[in-house]
């Protein structure tokens, strides 16, 4: 399913949980939406550095089994935009589902 | 393969490559390492179910799906190589004009000095055109170093050259008023005509100087199109 715009949420929300790496943010957001959100992995780096830039989002590399991982970790003004972004979904999701449900 | 299509990468290799190659070396250097690590992350992944190795491999690469998309989103985030040429040699001319410009407005602030009583517009006059010169040129350069250290991602640089724009077009706007604050006290000495030769004067001044910015930029540009490995290979 298509849900452009809504993965950097999507990352964001997986951050709440703990310091993540990218394949595991990826992996946990398929399984969490029972594979109905699935996207393209190579987009979420794009997405990911482009959080950091905005500075919601943090890094930091860690040495695992001889590999270098980049860990993210949610920031204080990552956790305010998450909030601010959550009410808006929940707010437009209640509106389309109680639309959809009129017309059932 | 479909005549001017970019091949679609075959292995890990060349799915990176196209994802990354357009990239500054300091950020390829931060990009390649992460996908790198994912890549070899999901192959493991899908091998652990009892996939076989190549079958492992074609599904990793398929579920990083299509490299150009990513190197697209990638080039957005950060500066490519191209752009870092282009936008240098922007900052270079540019640099170099304003640099011009100062002598010449602080040879005219000079001059107030040499010729104390031979002059139209007052010291503060001078002094303002000194000020924003000054402040075109120090944003010349900011945009240089950050172009040197091709660390700044793109939005960092394209906001400094938006705020360079602002600052330009500021001083141009700052210099109309200042003429007419400086002609007023000494309205009985000089006339309208005098005054609009004066601001005519300063308008074209600040103009030319960035004209002259936009056309060589525009000539380099126009040459090093021309001579773009990627661009001769498509011809």
């Amino acid at each position: 399913m298509n849900f452009k715009g809504s993965l950097t949420t999507l990352i964001l929300q997986n951050l709440t949980q703990g310091p993540n790496h990218g394949y595991c943010i990826a992996q946990e957001i398929k399984k969490h939406s029972k594979g109905v959100l699935d996207f393209k992995e190579g987009t979420l780096y794009p997405a990911l550095h482009g959080l950091e830039a905005k500075k919601l989002i943090s890094s930091a590399t860690h040495e695992e089994n001889g590999r270098t991982r980049r860990y993210y970790k949610l920031t204080d003004k990552g956790k305010k935009v998450l909030v601010k972004e959550r009410q808006e979904w929940l707010q437009f999701s209640g509106a389309i589902s109680g639309l959809l449900q009129e017309g059932a | 393969m479909i005549l001017g299509q970019p091949k679609t990468p075959q292995n890990f290799t060349e799915w990176l490559d196209a994802a990354t190659r357009d990239l500054v070396l300091s950020a390829q250097a931060r990009v390649r390492p992460e996908i790198e690590a994912h890549y070899s992350e999901a192959v493991k992944s899908h091998l652990q179910n009892g996939a076989s190795e190549s079958v492992a491999q074609a599904a990793a690469l398929l579920e990083l799906g299509d490299a150009y998309a990513a190197a697209k989103r990638f080039q957005r985030q950060y500066l490519t190589q191209f752009s870092v040429a282009h936008f240098s040699d922007y900052a270079n001319i540019d640099r170099r004009i304003s640099a011009v410009c100062m002598v010449l407005v602080l040879l005219a602030t000079e001059w107030y000095f040499v010729f104390p009583t031979d002059h139209k517009l007052p010291l503060w006059f001078w002094l303002t055109m000194v000020f924003w010169q000054f402040l075109v040129l120090i944003s010349s350069c900011l945009i240089k170093s950050a172009l040197n250290k091709q660390k700044s991602d793109t939005q960092t640089v394209v906001r400094l050259f938006v705020a360079h724009i602002y600052l330009r077009l500021f001083s141009v706007i700052a210099i109309v008023p200042t003429p007419l604050l400086g002609f007023i006290p000494s309205l009985k000495h000089h006339t309208l005509s005098e005054f609009l030769i004066l601001l005519g004067v300063c308008w074209i001044y600040m103009l030319t100087g960035y004209y002259v910015v936009f056309l060589l930029w525009k000539r380099r540009l126009a040459g090093k199109n021309d001579s773009h490995p990627r661009q001769s290979a498509a011809a």
